[in-house]
C-alpha cells in the first residue's frame, strides 16, 4: 500500500470517526429528550386537567418520531463500517515494521525494538498499520528532545501484545483519564482524534488499547506506555 | 402517585456524566423511588459507603472509573445491590462477559426506552429487597 494510499485510508476512518462521535452524541441528545416528554406525559396523565385527546395523541406521535429519528441515526453506527477490506494473516511483528517505515522517528530518538509476535493475525493490515503508526508517531512527539522509544510485542496462546513506549515527560493524571476520548489533546495545533481512531480501529479487531501506568504524581516515572492486546483469534470466531 | 406517602421508598442511585440524562432518569424514577444523583464512579463509591441503596444505575463511559468498573465494586462490597448498565456498547466483549458473570443485573441499550427502564428498574428492587432478606436469613 502506497503512502497516498495510507493517506486516503487515514482521511475515510477519521470521516468515520467524526460521524460516528456525532451519531452517539445526537443519539443520546434524542434519548434525553424522549425521557422527559415521557415524564411530561405522566404529569399531564396523572393531573387530569388537559382532557384534548389530542394532547396523548401528540405526546405518542413525539415519542414515536424520536424513536424513529434515533433509529435512523443508529444506522452504521457500530464498528462494522471501517470493515473495508477483507482480513488477512499477517503478524503483529511484521505490522509494526511497516509502521516503523511509515514513521521514522527523528534523529535523536533511538529505536529499541524487542519482538517476538511473529503468528500471523486475522487482522486488515493496512488499518492495524495506521494504528501502530499513530502510537509511533504519540510517542515520538512526546520527546522533541530526544529519547528512546521502545517497541515490544509478545504473545501466548491466545492474544498478540504490542507496547510502545517512550521516555518523554509522561502523562498527567487526566490524560491517563481521557486520552483516549475525541478531541482531548494537550499538544497546541493538535486535533485529538489521533489515539480515538487507534482506539476505534483496536475495538474493531476485537482488541484492547490501553495507557499502561508507569507512575503517579506521588512516583513520577518518566514515559508513557501504550499497548494494545490482540485475540489470536478473529472476533467473530 | 400511588405509593402511600407514609411507605418506605427504596433508595436508587444513578451515576452519569450527562446532567441532562440524570436529571430525565431522575425524574422518570422519582414517581417510584427515592434517586440519588452523581457525575462519577468516584462520587458514587462515597456515596455507597454513606447510606444503603436498592439499585444503582449507571452509564458505561464516564471519566476516570468506568460504569462496568463501578459494578464490580458493587458487585464485590454489596452484595444485595443491584446493577444496571446503560450504554451505548451492549455488544463490547468485556459488558457480555460481565453481564455473563451476573456482575449485572441488567444492560439496558442506550438511549433507553423509559418504559423498560421503569420495568427493568422494579425487577431490580425486587430483586434487591430478595436478596436483602435471603442475607438476613442465611445464619
Amino acid at each position: 500500500m502506497s503512502s497516498r494510499e495510507f493517506a486516503a485510508l487515514e482521511r475515510a476512518l477519521i470521516a468515520q470517526e467524526l460521524a460516528s462521535i456525532v451519531r452517539h452524541d445526537l443519539r443520546n441528545k434524542l434519548g434525553n429528550v424522549r425521557n422527559a416528554a415521557y415524564y411530561i406525559r405522566r404529569r399531564v396523565e396523572q393531573s387530569g386537567a388537559i382532557t384534548d385527546p389530542r394532547v396523548a395523541t401528540f405526546f405518542k406521535l413525539i415519542d414515536d418520531e424520536l424513536t424513529a429519528a434515533s433509529n435512523l441515526v443508529a444506522a452504521g453506527l457500530g464498528q462494522k463500517e471501517l470493515a473495508s477490506q477483507t482480513a488477512e494473516p499477517i503478524s503483529l511483528d511484521s505490522c509494526i515494521r511497516h509502521a516503523l517505515e511509515l514513521a521514522p522517528p527523528p534523529d535523536g530518538v533511538t529505536v529499541r525494538s524487542e519482538l517476538a509476535a511473529p503468528t500471523p493475525l486475522p487482522i486488515q493490515r493496512a488499518e492495524v498499520v495506521l494504528l501502530l503508526r499513530h502510537l509511533i508517531e504519540n510517542a515520538v512527539e512526546a520527546m522533541p528532545d530526544g529519547g528512546t522509544l521502545t517497541l515490544h510485542t509478545a504473545e501466548d496462546r491466545a492474544h498478540a501484545t504490542v507496547a510502545i513506549s517512550d521516555t518523554g515527560p509522561g502523562l498527567s493524571d487526566e490524560a491517563k483519564r481521557r486520552a483516549l476520548d475525541p478531541f482531548f489533546t494537550e499538544k497546541p495545533g493538535h486535533s485529538g482524534l489521533g489515539l480515538s481512531l487507534a482506539r476505534r480501529i483496536a475495538a474493531h479487531h476485537g482488541a484492547q488499547l490501553r495507557i499502561i501506568d508507569t507512575g503517579d504524581s506521588a512516583n513520577p516515572s518518566p514515559g508513557a506506555c501504550l499497548s494494545v492486546t490482540f485475540p489470536l483469534a478473529s472476533p467473530a470466531a | 402517585m400511588t405509593t402511600p406517602a407514609t411507605a418506605p421508598r427504596e433508595h436508587v442511585l444513578i451515576v452519569d456524566d450527562d446532567p441532562v440524562a440524570r436529571e430525565t432518569l431522575a425524574a422518570i424514577l422519582g414517581e417510584y423511588y427515592e434517586v440519588d444523583l452523581v457525575h462519577d464512579a468516584r462520587e458514587a463509591t462515597e456515596r455507597l459507603s454513606a447510606r444503603a441503596y436498592h439499585v444503582l444505575i449507571t452509564d458505561y463511559q464516564m471519566p476516570g472509573m468506568s460504569g462496568l468498573e463501578l459494578l464490580n465494586v458493587v458487585s464485590l462490597h454489596y452484595p444485595t445491590m443491584v446493577g444496571i448498565l446503560l450504554t451505548a456498547h451492549s455488544s463490547k466483549r468485556e459488558v457480555r462477559e460481565a453481564d455473563h458473570e451476573r456482575k449485572i443485573f441488567a444492560v439496558l441499550t442506550k438511549p433507553c426506552d423509559p418504559e423498560g427502564l421503569v420495568r427493568t428498574t422494579k425487577l431490580a428492587v425486587a430483586t434487591a429487597r430478595m436478596r436483602t432478606m435471603n442475607a438476613r436469613q442465611t445464619p
